[in-house]
């Protein structure tokens, strides 16, 4: 490729940035947490909100954004408030953020519960302070934005705070607690191993000319003495580019983070009594499957 | 490397280590033994002067015993020069050879294997065995052939390796193309995703260390996570650059941090495109911490499933109090060759320590017909 070119490009492109820079350089004035309570239905309906890491970034990472059904989220309201001494740490607000929808009455909840957190609502930045909280609101046709850049203690509580406020929102609370987990401040401990507590055995996959899938067994007997308590995980590693159909998401309560199912235990796998799950696997390689790494949670924590 | 006898004749290095096993010989009588199907492969099996075919060629007759015998495998382009050949050591039999990568021979030739039109490359088995009355027996060899394109020109899928686009609060992010010309010029495969491993250093005067992982991560992360970390790193300070609990080792794959699209070949091939974003401050540790990252195509599903397809590379650089800016590589460019030895140090490592089954970097020997 032409180098020339490139640098031409990425002239015109600092240049560009540059004037974009200039402006924001200046930036508007944040707004107290108070005026992100007690927000009316419409104003709710314009509530948007945003998780961005500003520190040190060796590996990619990404935003956590979320609004309200109905609404467009557009994160690019937060740019003019950027804090000038952070530059360079909001990128990941330009690179695919992720996001999810709450109800009004959830991120009404949410704003609540922080509220009772003086150490986020100051709106201020936290010595060591890395990750930022952002919320955005239309008031009377006028875009508020408040900021608090909290250091591990604080993004612990907030994590917890959201969390709580989520309990009845699945997306939410998955995507808050991917986050959370991602950058090791989950605000609470994980689902327990209780591997060694546990008898594994599966059963050879075959495929299912019906559905093209790779069907197999796997009996998991409690093999202690103490009932393990639902909800019951099975995690494994089933090999390059081959995905469980059935599984429950991923789990970063193992490392590598690993796919798992749920298994139907009802309350608890009493010691002694065992339990069959049906895998089903995509397999368009048709490779051989084999369930490495094989772990078992249970119990209350995060997973 | 031209011009030489054809390939079924006896080559005359092989020539010549038969005659000093002559002296050495346990005469004995050597019946058939494992007798595979006998196969070639030329993969791709289309492309440029800038494609790596790889020849590989397995299944050719064995005996039992074969300590009385020698056997060689010749590899050629079009009957006219051997390219390669293997001779059993210590007498014995051989039954495959490869992968050659044609393009290394073709380079130190400076254009004799891949000129336009099509090509055979042929790999022929000869085995030498002494009998009881202290002559040689020749078993019957074995011959196959396969057929391959060699066009004037094929576009270069990293004709836009590398990109530096700044974003609106001025970091250049990095956006690394990989673009498939279609069905000729690479192996066949349904899902490449781009996989890099990068390299860090501190510079300090005379000296280069490898970076501490403490130094470049979010400040809680937990000691079990950079014990993780340093569980995948080579000796050489490199090590695939995902986070702690990534599921996939790609730039572009499914994690959430991942970002682009996945690319294949093909009659609708399609562009594999990742991103990056490092942001990192120099230390006062160093006068110059130093990154170094490849990255790679990986196949990641098809029958070329555990392949890569080519290699690129950037840096990226920062100086004490200052945010660092990412670059190209000034010593390194890309190609269609396979990754650097450091990087499958590395890859290895991830996949052993995410219980991935290991890479394959070659094509397995399948299909071609006999010679006529």
């Amino acid at each position: 490729m032409s180098i020339g070119s490139v640098s031409r490009r990425a002239f015109l492109s600092s240049a560009l940035a540059w004037g974009m820079w200039a402006n924001a350089s200046c930036a508007q004035t944040l707004s107290p947490y108070s005026d992100f309570q007690g927000l009316n239905q419409p104003e709710l309906g314009t509530l948007q909100g945003k998780l961005t890491l500003l520190g040190t970034r060796e590996h990619r990472t990404y935003t956590l954004a979320f609004d309200t059904f109905g609404h467009t989220l557009d994160i690019s309201v937060f740019r003019p408030f950027y804090r000038a001494e952070f530059v360079g740490g909001y990128t990941m607000d330009f690179s695919s953020p992720k996001a999810f929808k709450a109800s009004t009455s959830q991120l009404a909840a949410l704003i609540d519960s922080v509220s009772q957190v003086p150490s986020i609502t100051d709106g201020g930045v936290d010595p060591s302070g890395a990750l930022s909280f952002s919320m955005s609101v239309v008031k009377s046709g006028v875009t508020k934005v408040f900021e608090s850049v909290l250091d591990t203690t604080d993004s612990r509580l907030l994590f917890g705070r959201m969390l709580g406020a989520l309990a009845t929102n699945q997306d939410g609370a998955a995507a808050v607690t991917k986050f959370a987990c991602f950058l090791g401040l989950l605000p609470g401990p994980t689902i327990a191993d209780m591997t060694p507590s546990v008898s594994l055995v599966t059963r050879g996959f075959r495929k299912d000319r019906a559905s093209g899938q790779y069907v197999g067994k796997v009996r998991v007997t409690n093999t202690g003495a103490q009932a393990l308590s639902a909800p019951v995980l099975l995690a494994f590693q089933p090999g390059e580019n081959i995905t469980v159909v059935n599984g429950g998401g991923f789990t970063c309560a193992a490392f590598p983070s690993s796919p798992y199912v749920v298994l139907p235990v009802g309350t608890a796998l009493a010691p002694g009594q065992h339990v069959d799950m049906v895998l089903r696997f995509n397999n368009p390689d048709d490779d051989r499957i084999v369930l490495s790494a094989q772990r078992v949670y249970a119990g209350p924590g995060f997973h | 490397m031209k011009g030489r006898a054809p390939s079924r004749r006896r080559d005359a290095n092989a020539t010549l280590l038969l005659a000093s096993t002559l002296l050495l010989v346990n005469l004995g009588l050597s019946r058939p033994g494992r007798a595979g199907a006998s196969a070639i492969s030329v993969s791709p099996a289309c492309g440029s002067a800038q494609t790596h075919f790889l020849i590989s060629a397995a299944g050719f007759r064995t005996l039992s015993p074969c300590d009385s015998c020698v056997s060689t495998i010749f590899v050629s382009i079009d009957n006219i020069s051997n390219i390669a050949y293997s001779v059993s050591k210590n007498r014995g039999c051989l039954s495959d050879i490869g992968p050659v990568d044609l393009k290394a021979l073709d380079d130190q030739c400076h254009g004799c294997y891949l000129r336009p039109g099509t090509h055979t490359a042929i790999a022929f088995s000869a085995t030498d065995c002494f009998n009881t009355s202290g002559g040689i027996d020749n078993p019957d060899p074995g011959c196959v052939q396969a057929t391959f394109e060699v066009m004037a020109s094929l576009p270069d899928p990293w004709a836009n390796d590398v990109q530096f686009l700044q974003t609106p609060d001025l970091r250049d992010s990095v956006v690394v193309t990989f673009n498939p010309p279609g069905s000729c010029g690479l192996p066949d495969c349904s899902a490449i995703y781009l996989i890099q491993t990068v390299r860090q250093r501190h510079l300090l005067g005379p000296d280069t260390l490898c970076t501490p992982l403490l130094a470049q991560t979010y400040p809680d992360f937990s000691s079990t996570d950079l014990a993780k970390m340093q569980g995948s790193r080579t000796p050489g300070c490199t090590r695939i650059d995902a986070n702690p609990g990534d599921v996939d080792p790609y730039l572009n794959g499914n994690d959430e941090s991942d970002c682009g699209t996945t690319g294949r070949t093909g009659t609708n091939p399609a562009v594999s495109v990742a991103c990056d974003i490092p942001k990192i401050i120099g230390g006062t540790l160093a006068d110059t911490l130093l990154d170094e990252f490849e990255v790679d195509a990986y196949c990641s599903s098809g029958k070329n499933k555990g392949r890569y397809l080519g290699k690129t590379f950037w840096i990226y650089k920062a100086t004490p109090g200052t945010i660092g800016a990412p670059a190209r590589d000034p010593r390194r460019g890309p190609d269609l060759g396979p990754p650097t030895s450091e990087f499958l140090r590395a890859d290895s490592l991830w996949r052993e320590q995410h219980g991935v089954s290991q890479a394959r970097p070659f094509p397995a020997a399948k299909g071609g017909t006999k010679c006529p």
